[in-house]
């Protein structure tokens, strides 16, 4: 598993073989571990068009791997933990993809500020979509230079009423 | 299980119907070439015999070896096809392809009860890529799907995954449905005393099974190679054997939990080899005698030794952990079972679950390929013993407690009962005459699949717009007002709906009202029971950005179903003058 940082993007196992001439819609999907990962996934899936390519990115908070390489070093121990994690996040956000017949086109952990660490992924990978859980990521909704789909937009104003 | 299988299927949804099957005919290469595994085959039978006593026509897929792609005439299937037909006793059909004009004429000339079996499915690099195109050719040769693959289930293919978009109902074969209900009986609702085994190597592997295991487990064995580091956590002399150090940390926290939750047991008594004499054996091809070996007890081993296998007394241990035990899992090999005589505990625990285990009251499940090698290798009755599971890959993921994606993918049983309703979806689209909204209408076919979707236009006009104030005095001016009203709206409908003719996409209504914008696109979304708002927004700083972003974050505040923010390109932005830099 490639705990790597997201510096030079390399989807692992893209299956990019014959490609449809036009180029397909690049979706980028951050994860965070929570329940509402499964409301974005699923509206994501709801609505894409059919040519859609789904990148996963586990967007951890933490220090910034990629901006303070000599932070903190974490251990092995630490990074497989990490991975772990990772890879169950995104089998079951793989399990929600593949109810509608579809699966990832690639998966990214890097850890950081997220909300960062998704502009900088959707930049790098010039992804035109951008599918989030809930309206709660202003930063991202703001600044991202694609296009962005809220599935839950209400949810965090709901919960303060309450 | 909650998932679908083929046998819940009403008979007429079958029978005459063509059923495609993916079966899993996969292969371990040999120096003589591929030769596919039967045991394997024989797995599907039960599925095939079903769909064929039902007056199905079964159209058959499968894979073999690692073609890459691409054409290899020593992977075409016809060994397979031939075996197929001697253990149904019926003949099966071998096709030269697997998609295209040849076996779309074949499958619609099929009879029932006919079965047909595709080319190798690899062919085609569709395939692994789990690519649209290709698993919509698979699904043009179909009514049915069902999926009998145990062992390719933790793989998205086109024929596993990307075929069930297009063919409903989607259903599990019979073999795949047995192990599923074997891993969830254990997984979910073992019965206790519920023993674990788990074996092997691969210890960064085996960790979350064991995380994953330990809740339901009351009595976990841990051996094989990756014994070793467990055995070093408890500081115990191993010899030379080999200790993954980085997950040490892990390996201890886990024993302090487990050893509070459940017995665990390591390895007590160990056959050795002087690890220089072993190596220079492996090295020679593990040719002629092994090194001569030795029984350690308790005590520890000596440097220089290298633990091959357990001893009697840890497989004593193990038959005294199944004594009373309801339900037995078995994970990985003990010892280094490729090298005679150190599989003889290995052996000598499947032997153990073979004669000891009573399958009426003891379920026992055995999983992982090179258990599942080992214990083939020692010529016993395999097929007495239950349950060996044919997945190596899937079975480790279902027990680490990850959901397997061609299962993901079959219908529930429930959707069986009531299927769900596709309805077109409501997509309520705010208009303004800005190029903002017109955006969002050009990309909208391109962002979402909107082809079904029943688009609202909405175009909300401010009241302080116009000369409200005159209208007292001047009786025409409410009639002008109006005309004013009707024909502003008019030119923003007409200049959204030419991109999304363009789309082929369908307006159902076109509204204007007169309020604040944000709260009325929210009342209208609720009215008209919108799925999706779609809102048009550059999302940089500037005046525009303070008008349009305040409508665009209250409705992101407040509304009910999924907001759209399409945003314009910056290209785009500055062709129209809208980028300050």
């Amino acid at each position: 598993m490639d705990m790597s940082d997201t510096q030079a993007i390399r989807w692992p196992a893209c299956g990019a073989s014959d490609r449809a001439p036009r180029e397909s819609l690049r979706i980028l999907i951050p994860l965070s571990g929570a329940d509402s990962d499964a409301s974005a996934l699923r509206v994501a899936v709801e609505m894409a068009p059919r040519d859609a390519e789904f990148f996963l990115l586990h967007a951890r908070s933490g220090p910034d791997d990629e901006r303070y390489p000599d932070f903190k070093r974490a251990s092995e121990a630490e990074r497989f933990e990490r991975g772990i994690e990772s890879e169950r996040i995104f089998a079951r956000a793989n399990a929600i993809l593949a109810s509608r017949g579809l699966v990832s086109a690639g998966q990214l952990v890097a850890q950081g500020d997220p909300e960062a660490i998704i502009l900088r992924v959707a930049n790098q990978m010039a992804a035109e979509l951008i599918v989030l859980a809930a309206g709660s990521a202003r930063r991202v909704i703001d600044h991202a230079a694609c296009s962005v789909l809220v599935a839950e937009p209400g949810v965090a104003v709901k919960l303060a009423k309450v | 299980m909650d998932k679908a299988v083929i046998n819940q299927l009403p008979v007429e949804k079958l029978r005459g119907r063509r059923v495609f099957v993916r079966i899993d005919a996969d292969a371990e290469q040999s120096s003589s070439g591929v030769l596919f595994d039967e045991s394997k085959l024989r797995s599907s039978l039960p599925t095939l015999e079903y769909l064929r006593g039902v007056g199905a026509r079964a159209v058959i897929g499968a894979s073999l070896g690692r073609p890459g792609g691409k054409v290899v005439e020593s992977l075409r299937l016809d060994p397979v096809a031939e075996r197929l037909s001697r253990m149904l006793g019926s003949p099966v059909r071998k096709l030269g392809e697997a998609i295209g004009r040849g076996p779309r004429g074949a499958a619609a000339g099929m009879q029932d009860g006919d079965l047909l079996l595709l080319e190798n499915l690899r062919f085609h690099p569709g395939e692994d890529a789990n690519e649209a195109d290709f698993a919509h050719e698979l699904a043009e040769l179909c009514d049915v799907y069902c999926n009998d693959a145990f062992a390719l289930a933790n793989l998205a293919l086109a024929s596993t995954v990307g075929v069930t978009r297009y063919v409903r109902p989607a259903a599990a074969g019979l073999a795949l449905a047995r192990e599923l209900m074997m891993f969830e009986a254990a997984l979910e609702r073992p019965d206790p005393p519920f023993v674990g085994l788990i074996a092997g190597a691969r210890l960064e592997e085996k960790l979350p099974i064991l995380e994953n295991l330990l809740p339901r487990l009351n009595r976990l064995f841990i051996g094989g190679a990756l014994a070793f580091t467990f055995l070093e956590a408890k500081r115990r002399e191993i010899g030379s054997a080999p200790v993954d150090k980085a997950l040490l940390p892990l390996v201890k926290d886990f024993l302090k939990k487990a050893e509070k939750e459940v017995e665990v047991i390591l390895p007590e008594d160990f056959i050795t080899v002087q690890v220089d004499e072993f190596r220079e054996y492996e090295k020679s091809g593990r040719i002629g005698d092994p090194p001569e070996w030795r029984l350690e007890l308790e005590n520890g081993i000596p440097p220089f030794y290298l633990p091959v296998d357990v001893g009697p007394a840890t497989v004593d241990r193990i038959k005294g952990l199944f004594e009373g035990a309801r339900t037995i899992l078995w994970n990985g090999p003990l010892g280094v079972w490729e090298v005679e005589p150190f599989g003889a505990a290995t052996r000598a625990v499947a032997t153990l679950i073979l004669e000891r285990v009573s399958p009426l009251h003891q379920r026992s499940i055995l999983c992982g390929d090179s258990l599942a090698r080992a214990i083939r290798s020692f010529n016993l009755p395999v097929e007495l013993i239950r349950h060996l599971t044919t997945g190596g890959e899937p079975a480790l993921r279902l027990l680490a407690g990850n959901p397997l994606p061609a299962v993901s993918a079959l219908d529930n049983e429930l959707d069986l009962v009531a299927p769900i309703e596709t309805r077109p979806r409501r997509v309520l689209l705010p208009v303004d005459g800005s190029e903002h909204s017109l955006e969002a209408a050009r990309k909208l076919g391109r962002l979402i699949d909107a082809e079904d979707a029943e688009i609202s236009l909405l175009h909300v006009q401010k009241r302080e717009a116009f000369a409200v104030g005159k209208a007292w005095i001047d009786p025409d001016a409410k009639q002008r007002r109006e005309t004013l009203r009707r024909q502003e709206a008019e030119l923003v409908f007409d200049i959204i709906n030419a991109p999304l003719a363009r789309q082929r996409l369908n307006v159902r209504q076109q509204l204007v009202v007169e309020g604040d914008p944000a709260d009325e696109i929210l009342r209208f979304a609720d009215e008209i029971g919108a799925d999706l708002i779609v809102m048009g927004s550059h999302g940089r700083t500037g005046v525009l950005r303070i008008l349009m972003g305040s409508v665009s974050r209250k409705v992101l505040d407040q509304a009910e179903c999924p907001v759209l923010i399409v945003r314009i390109r910056r290209r785009r932005m500055a062709e129209v003058g809208m980028l300050e830099t």
